[in-house]
């Protein structure tokens, strides 16, 4: 597997400039992501001195996801430019987030909950990636079954 | 009505992250996924900051909805992240795709924890 196909997120030839339909599809997949992701934990109420299941389970879920697609759909049909970048880039990218992970380990750090904010750093640093791995276990079985 | 505003935010903050990785990318190359890491450690540092100005989220709570759920939650991502360290471990590249992670979490922290001093100095 090649460097180019390890970030789904990417222009597939990183040209000089960025395609106007390919900006527009980022941002309306992200503004869709973002606001499922921001409904949910609106919704989905956690304690500041436990583990927040609701990001958890946000960023568990949109990167098994990308795995799975990452290994099937974005090479079956890796033509389809827009739809992968409105999937991963936009929809996926939004739906999951980075910089609320870093704010949760402070709050529960300043709650002197060191257990969770440590299950936090894991789930984050190991449990995030392995996901993935099994989501691209998953698409390339299924990719294999279907031939 | 503020549903709104945090998605075209995040909205705003994906086409951000998709510009600023591009660029990136462009400059170190593909082999290490600078552009996504950079992104989400300069997210970390920006959700500190904002952390410390609300006073731990106990003011601001629009204010943190539109720039932290919104802005920062479209600019970072955890997918692309994990799964740029999954495809890394299916090139054999185990050390990386453990290490970087782990390293990449704890560092955040520490921005954040930079963002949120500056933050409450505001």
């Amino acid at each position: 597997m090649s460097d180019a196909s390890l970030d789904p997120d990417l222009e597939p030839t990183l040209g000089t400039h960025l395609p106007v339909s390919h900006l527009v599809v980022v941002f309306v997949g992200g503004a869709l992501g973002t606001l499922a992701r921001y409904v949910v934990v609106k919704h989905w109420i956690v304690s500041n001195h436990s583990l927040p299941w609701s990001l958890v389970t946000i960023n568990a879920t949109g990167s098994f996801l990308l795995g799975l697609l990452a290994t099937s759909f974005f090479i079956s049909r890796a033509d389809l430019v827009g739809i992968r970048l409105f999937c991963s880039t936009g929809l996926l990218g939004g739906w999951t987030t980075y910089s609320s992970y870093a704010v949760a380990v402070l709050l529960l750090g300043h709650h002197h909950a060191w257990s969770p904010a440590l299950w936090l750093v894991l789930a984050t640093a190991l449990g995030g990636p392995l996901v993935a791995w099994l989501g691209r276990r998953l698409g390339s079985a299924v990719v294999k079954a279907q031939r | 009505m503020i549903w709104l505003f945090v998605a075209l935010l995040g909205g705003l903050g994906a086409s951000l992250r998709f510009i600023a990785d591009t660029a990136i990318s462009r400059r170190l190359g593909r082999h290490i996924p600078w552009g996504t890491m950079i992104v989400n450690q300069l997210g970390a540092f920006l959700g500190g900051i904002l952390l410390g100005y609300s006073h731990w989220g106990t003011t601001h709570a629009n204010l943190s909805a539109l720039l932290l759920s919104g802005l920062m939650g479209g600019f970072t991502t955890a997918s692309t992240l994990a799964a740029e360290f999954a495809g890394m471990a299916d090139q054999g590249r185990y050390r990386d795709a453990v290490a970087m992670p782990i390293a990449m979490a704890l560092v955040a922290i520490v921005l954040a924890l930079l963002g949120l001093l500056l933050g409450l100095a505001l």
